[in-house]
């Protein structure tokens, strides 16, 4: 029954032989004619590898204004993308984001007041906005129809992490004299007590980002597209400007607040996205 | 007085009824389908088996159902609409009124048959587990009675009646893990097939068939790898009055049929012939009063039908590249219907086609190897095979030439000799002055008598050593007449022609401007290069109109290497439903030829496909040239129907393959956090996807253009559609 094959296995053998366009001379035709892309993602951000297996990684959250221990599984934020197609296969974007992350320096911390009396602290985690500034370009196969479909995303660019300052709760620790019993005190910024963070000094963080992204827009409509994907995104530089050589009032304690935004920024490895495109 | 009258009034209305039933084979046209189209070719694969998964087989259980149902049905279907089948044409008709007679007392069996045709001159006959019975041409245009016929068509419905499809399948599930399977399996089928002759004897004794013609029918199937008949090719066959081949470039020895009925079938599906004969015998010998006929029907109807098959085998024989074959079947035709255009065209279709090849280096593969040469046909393989290329321009070119001179009004004809023109200056080296403006016998006479053809007058195996050399000198000196060379002597009237050397001269003017287009291109500079380049590939790439005819897409969906038949069906449609789509956002008109579309367009939109389906095939034979669609008359049809040449075919292929090994993950383990790069990117860009379309012009019966995509992703409606926005916006003309 050889003979009675179906053409599909000719076509094939055929197309294999076949010259294939040339693809320098083909126009550029987008997605449905359409080639500038504005992309908003979900984007969610999973240092939770490192908060499961690290068990120092603890922290708190307030309720009631009590410090109740809570563990930072994942960080969320948006993205926000616009580009143009410029070829089959070839995109540029710029990408702007918001991450709303978490911050904790440690369990336990000595703080001391201005008359040199130092207190056992613990802190609530401070809330940090990181922002993104990504210029990419967005490549794929020779075939691709950007902005529809796979696509490799490579970008080199900015991210700002701000401390957020808040009425934070934080704890003092104190023990009986006579009973040796731990006394747990909660306290606000409100209070003016000691102020653990000085909100003042702490700076900017400033990280160099170089990213690569896998994003798949997958069309619903002729407008719309599913988009989902992976960022991968290393984050470089400095810790903080500081080194921790203060040793005065809060100045100790705002320095590692600081260097846990860094430590935090660089566990932030893996983006997982999800949104819709619009093209036009 | 009366009676004489009413017999010229019968006469008069009886005989064009008898001119209607028998066909026109002086002006034969390739069998088509007819009347209503069956449901066997409308509905979608994935009912059918829902349907028969409902009904269910005692024989299996709930799994191979589904595994027997899939497989035999998109294996069915994949053949049912390949193009080769054919329904209500006369030979399906034929057989289904021999089914009918074999089971005149089982009428409740044969309304569960259908009863198709498939275009192959491979001679078979099968029955699928859903009840339809195929027959080939091959087999049909190979047998000498009807009775022949019946007794295959018995055994076929004892295959059906006796469930041997199935139960194959069964024994095949259960015995997977059997050693030297094969040889099991065959003695399982073979078991099945001497039962089919047995219970097949049985219907063809009741209706009344001839005891004699059941062991030539086995004599057909031994010898149907061979030619119809038998006859010797004479070796003045191409002489004319402007022609002369010399005898002795055919070859004087004869090819001895060997074909034998005791041959090994350890590993064959059928018995062989002997085991088959002398099984039966006895079950002929138990059965007396055998009414002996040869043909219950009419053996006006089965020469006829026989014919039809006969003419058939000629376009078959050059849809499958065997020219010789195609040329020898038609001369075997030609005595009866020297008349035939058709014969005249299929001729100059298998000579052309043939020039293409021999110029190509490829003509082997249309001529039959020396070990598979037998019979009669041999003696036109072997001249053909000795021909070197100018041998076959010339031949080419004198048979085109004459058969389009004697049919000057034929459209094809004229366009077959027009394209061999072009062929000649463009891919051959094929030039006039080297050939002769006397004939063969003009040279002859002209030329002293020592100088004649050496080989020919004066054998040079004679004489001494020195009088070889010195006649062989004379013949290589070029002042002889060397019947070796005898095609330069061949075309001294095509050659005065001013009509063929206005054709001649044109297409070398065309080549020439062609050139010097080129050299132009060159010479400029970079940025006008490509601005040209750019140029001449729009222009090479746009449709003639914005109107396409979309043939029924295909798509192949692969899961863990095997095609997965439902989405593949399921894609389809989408597929097809894209292209409509793309074609209504682009503003080209497309006329849909599909599996959908034919229960609109019914059996007018089934032949129009299959003829489409054979010119792709046909066209993709070979990828080093581009034949002559052999359905060319039909092809008219479709483009004076359609006022449109675009035809599209599309592929698409998809598979799910991250590629993830062993190895990957081990290492990306050690190696963290690679493993968490590894495994997202590796899922992500799993899906592998290859969308392949063809234009086909078939006003020139040529290919277009083709776009090949392969892009990662997963083929759903909107990225196909987009796919094909893009393609049909590139294509389409812009006034």
């Amino acid at each position: 029954m050889n003979d009675f094959h179906m053409t599909a296995k000719q076509f094939i053998l055929f197309v294999i032989c076949m010259p294939t366009f040339l693809w320098g001379q083909q126009r550029n035709n987008g997605f449905y004619g359409k080639k500038g892309v504005f992309q908003i993602d979900y984007v969610m951000n999973t240092p939770m590898f490192n908060n499961i297996l690290n068990t120092e990684a603890t922290a708190f959250k307030s309720e009631n204004d009590v410090l109740v221990k809570q563990k930072d599984y994942v960080n969320i934020g948006y993205r926000l993308n616009a580009g143009y197609a410029f070829t089959r296969n070839f995109a540029l974007l710029f990408e702007f984001g918001q991450e709303f992350s978490s911050a904790y320096p440690a369990a336990y911390e000595f703080i001391y007041d201005q008359t040199g009396y130092g207190y056992e602290v613990r802190h609530e985690m401070v809330d940090v906005f990181t922002y993104f500034f990504i210029p990419k370009i967005e490549v794929a196969t020779a075939n691709a129809l950007l902005p529809m479909g796979l696509s490799h995303q490579i970008g080199f660019g900015l991210a700002y992490s701000v401390v957020q300052n808040k009425d934070y709760t934080y704890e003092t620790i104190g023990y009986d004299n006579f009973t040796g019993e731990q006394i747990i005190t909660p306290h606000k910024y409100s209070d003016t007590y000691i102020d653990p963070i000085s909100f003042a000094q702490i700076r900017p963080i400033q990280k160099t980002v170089i990213y690569y992204g896998l994003n798949v827009r997958t069309p619903l409509n002729k407008s719309i597209l599913l988009s989902y994907g992976l960022k991968y995104m290393l984050q470089l530089g400095k810790a903080s400007s500081t080194s921790l050589a203060g040793n005065e009032g809060n100045e100790r304690y705002t320095e590692m607040v600081e260097r846990a935004v860094a430590r935090h920024r660089a566990l932030s490895f893996i983006h997982v996205n999800l949104g819709l495109s619009y093209v036009f | 007085m009366e009676i004489v009258k009413r017999l010229v009034l019968f006469l008069w209305c009886a005989l064009p009824i008898c001119a209607l039933t028998q066909p026109d084979f002086n002006n034969y046209t390739p069998i088509l389908s007819k009347g209503q189209i069956p449901a066997d070719f409308t509905q979608e694969t994935y009912l059918k088996i829902k349907a028969e998964l409902q009904n269910g087989r005692e024989e299996l259980n709930r799994l191979q159902e589904k595994v027997f149902f899939e497989g035999t049905n998109y294996a069915i279907d994949e053949l049912l609409h390949s193009g080769l089948v054919v329904y209500g044409d006369p030979i399906s008709e034929y057989v289904t009124a021999i089914a009918q007679l074999l089971l005149k007392d089982d009428i409740q069996t044969f309304q569960k048959l259908r009863f198709y045709t498939i275009k192959s001159n491979i001679a078979n006959a099968f029955s699928t587990d859903q009840g339809i019975l195929f027959v080939t041409t091959g087999l049909i245009m190979q047998l000498s009675s009807e009775a022949e016929l019946a007794f295959i068509i018995a055994h076929e419905i004892a295959h059906f009646v006796k469930g041997h499809v199935v139960n194959t399948f069964d024994w095949r599930t259960k015995n997977r893990y059997l050693d030297e399977q094969i040889e099991h399996l065959s003695q399982y089928v073979q078991e099945h097939e001497l039962e089919a002759d047995k219970v097949g004897l049985e219907l063809y004794y009741k209706a009344g068939y001839s005891s004699q013609a059941i062991n030539s029918t086995f004599d057909v199937l031994m010898y149907s790898y061979l030619p119809f008949d038998e006859k010797p090719f004479p070796t003045s066959y191409f002489n004319t009055a402007q022609l002369f081949v010399p005898a002795n470039l055919f070859p004087t020895q004869k090819y001895p049929i060997t074909a034998i009925e005791d041959y090994d079938d350890l590993n064959s599906s059928h018995p062989n012939i002997k085991r088959r004969k002398s099984s039966i015998d006895p079950e002929i010998v138990k059965r007396t009063n055998w009414q002996e006929s040869l043909f219950k029907l009419s053996d006006s109807q089965f020469y006829s039908v026989r014919t039809l098959a006969r003419f058939e085998s000629v376009r078959l024989n050059i849809l499958d590249v065997n020219y010789a074959d195609a040329l020898y079947t038609i001369f075997l035709l030609e005595s009866d219907y020297p008349q035939s255009i058709y014969l005249k065209r299929m001729k100059s279709h298998a000579w052309l086609n043939f020039m293409l090849y021999k110029n190509e280096n490829l003509s082997n593969k249309t001529i039959r190897k020396e070990n598979e040469l037998e019979g009669e046909s041999a003696t036109l393989h072997v001249f053909l095979k000795r021909l070197n290329k100018d041998g076959v321009n010339t031949l080419a070119l004198r048979t085109l030439y004459d058969t389009y001179s004697s049919n000057p009004k034929d459209i094809e004809l004229k366009t077959l000799y027009e394209k061999l023109v072009v062929h000649l200056v463009r891919n051959s080296h094929f030039k006039i002055d080297d050939y002769s403006t006397l004939t063969f016998q003009e040279a002859v006479k002209k030329v002293p008598e020592a100088k004649k053809d050496t080989a020919q007058l004066q054998p040079l195996n004679t004489g001494s050593k020195y009088d070889r050399i010195k006649k062989t000198k004379i013949a290589v000196d070029g002042q002889a007449v060397d019947s070796a060379k005898f095609y330069l002597y061949g075309i001294q009237d095509i050659i005065k022609d001013s009509s063929f050397l206005r054709l001649y001269k044109d297409e070398v003017t065309r080549m020439s401007d062609e050139k010097k287009l080129d050299e132009s291109i060159v010479e400029m500079s970079r940025k006008e290069r490509k601005a040209a380049e750019r140029e001449l590939f729009i222009e090479n790439n746009t449709l003639k109109s914005n109107e396409i005819i979309v043939v029924e897409p295909s798509v192949i969906s692969y899961r863990r290497g095997s095609i997965d038949y439902v989405k593949s069906e399921k894609l389809e449609r989408v597929f097809s439903e894209s292209i409509t789509q793309a074609g209504e956002l682009t503003g080209i008109k497309t006329y849909p030829i599909d599996s959908r579309s034919l229960n609109q367009k019914g059996t007018a939109g089934y032949n129009e496909r299959s003829v489409l389906i054979t010119l792709l095939n046909q066209l993709s034979a070979e990828d080093e040239m581009t034949v002559f669609p052999v359905d060319f008359q039909q092809l008219q049809t479709i483009l004076n129907d359609y006022g449109t040449s675009n035809v599209l075919f599309s592929l698409v292929e998809h598979t799910y393959n991250p590629g993830i090994t062993f190895q990957g993950i081990f290492t990306s383990i050690f190696v963290y956090p690679v493993l968490l790069v590894y495994l997202p990117v590796a899922l992500l860009t799993g899906n592998h996807t290859q969308m392949t379309t063809l234009i086909l012009d078939i006003q020139t019966g040529t290919i277009q253009t083709g776009i090949n995509y392969y892009f990662k992703d997963n083929p759903k409606k909107m990225q196909l559609g987009a796919h094909m926005y893009d393609i049909f916006t590139n294509l389409k003309r812009h006034e």
